[in-house]
């Protein structure tokens, strides 16, 4: 008998992307969730927020390494304080970066150094690998209907420190095409006016939007493409995806019950303690 | 509407991700045999050099411009790979015969030390260094095996012959762990292999 062709594409959010490259458990329960889908895709925007959370992170721990030469030192101070990325941050140094150091070596000031060396270059390493994985080899497809100008941009370095993403101008680096896309969409994303919203983040889409309709010659930034992200995400593969997954179930149970999808939600039952 | 997969593919609106963004280049190839050089050009009636030709000069083609210097980096670096070589020679007969292969690691990890640590470029260029911290990514702390062998050969056997360690380069090898399977961010999250998986069943009397 003759299998049916299996056409369902599922839409990855940026948690899911990023949850892929932090712990091989999450990743190969992620991998085993992808295996009932036709195929995957992600998208323009999700690579933004790609390159603004996960990559960011690695910037500024490569930069904080550049700066102080020694790898305790860095990673104290990157640690040792409540800073709402310091999970991702240790995530980092305990999977990327911890190959290098042995926790049962003696520490001395010259090890220490070349800790700090070497990690600088693996995380070097790591930018732009992680960058082409994202864009070139994590899905299927890259769905592009906003086509973000700075998602298409690779990390860029400068001398020793990373640039940070600029600002978008357009006529100057701007050929996305996010305020058409949102003008569009626009009796979908009012749609999300009353749903829970706990983080408000439809909150934040929906003063983008209106500040898109308000005003003809807007000229919106990645901030404000970052402020409506799911959304922005959920809307540009809206033609492509019958799924979506995210480990993110309360908005994305909403956008995916607007846009259409089958809600996939992710989650990791077995790292909950007592 | 949902598209179908013939549809998708046709679409301006979706890229399908190609296996890499950078395409293969021909490595720099450096020859050994013994070179003719031909003598000075005269300036009547001879061809352009290729090296100075403005086109041709731009590119490289033709004849490489190098110092002595650089010859005695790239002679080092070819003594550090061939070492590396024959310790993969060594650690694959131990794969074969034994569960041995302890020494000719440690002696891998110590000749990509060596490689680390070697001057190779320009001042303050890394690109060796990242070369080898990607390089060590993948060696230390794990099980070897024939496929690692197979790509720690093709690796070294690459870099070997590279007149200019680059960005590239490193693209290049993180292509080749694809092609070999290993994973391009291995940390701790990779599988060392010498992980043993339990499980722990609560009893009912």
């Amino acid at each position: 008998m003759k299998r049916e062709a299996n056409t369902t594409t599922v839409l990855l959010d940026t948690s899911v992307q990023i949850d892929r490259r932090k712990m091989r458990s999450r990743s190969d329960r992620i991998d085993e969730a992808l295996g009932k889908f036709g195929r995957s895709i992600a998208t323009t925007v999700g690579l933004l927020e790609f390159k603004a959370t996960f990559i960011r992170q690695l910037v500024i721990i490569h930069d904080q390494l550049r700066l102080k030469r020694r790898f305790t030192a860095a990673r104290d101070a990157l640690l040792e304080k409540q800073h709402r990325q310091s999970q991702l941050r240790a995530h980092i140094f305990n999977n990327l970066l911890a190959v290098s150091a042995s926790s049962f070596e003696e520490m001395t000031p010259e090890r220490d150094q070349r800790l700090a060396e070497e990690s600088c270059l693996r995380i070097e390493n790591h930018i732009r690998e992680a960058y082409r994985w994202f864009r070139f080899k994590s899905t299927d497809a890259m769905a592009s209907a906003v086509n973000c100008t700075r998602a298409a941009e690779y990390p860029e370095k400068k001398r020793v420190r990373y640039l940070r993403i600029p600002r978008c101008k357009r006529g100057e680096n701007k050929y996305c095409r996010v305020e058409e896309v949102i003008r569009t969409n626009l009796a979908l994303l009012r749609a999300l006016k009353g749903s829970d919203d706990p983080k408000r983040e439809f909150e934040r889409a929906l003063s983008v939007a209106d500040r898109v309709v308000s005003d003809e010659g807007i000229d919106l930034s990645h901030q404000d493409c970052r402020s409506a992200g799911d959304c922005l995400i959920a809307l540009e593969a809206r033609e492509d995806a019958t799924h979506a997954m995210s480990t993110n179930a309360t908005e994305w149970r909403v956008l995916s019950e607007l846009c259409g999808y089958e809600f996939v939600h992710i989650s990791y039952p077995e790292e909950r303690t007592r | 509407m949902k598209m179908s997969r013939t549809q998708i593919d046709d679409s301006s609106e979706l890229v399908a991700n190609s296996a890499s963004s950078t395409e293969y280049q021909e490595p720099y190839i450096i020859d050994d045999s013994p070179k003719q050089h031909s003598s000075a050009p005269s300036s009547v009636g001879s061809p352009m050099l290729p090296s100075q030709d403005p086109i041709l000069g731009r590119l490289g083609g033709g004849y490489r411009h190098t110092t002595p210097q650089k010859d005695e980096q790239t002679r080092v670096l070819r003594l550090v790979c061939d070492d590396i070589l024959n310790e993969l020679d060594e650690l694959e007969e131990c794969l074969v015969d034994s569960d041995d292969f302890a020494g000719p690691a440690a002696e891998i990890l110590s000749c990509l030390e060596q490689l680390y640590d070697l001057p190779f470029g320009t001042p303050g260029d890394e690109s060796l260094k990242r070369v080898v911290v990607a390089l060590k990514g993948q060696v230390v702390n794990v099980d070897w095996d024939s496929n690692l062998c197979g790509f720690l050969r093709e690796a070294i056997g690459r870099v070997r012959v590279r007149w200019v360690i680059d960005e590239d380069t490193i693209d290049e090898l993180h292509d080749l762990m694809d092609k070999f399977g290993l994973d391009t961010l291995r940390g701790t999250i990779g599988d060392s292999g010498f992980l043993k998986r339990y499980r722990i069943v609560e009893i009912t009397d």
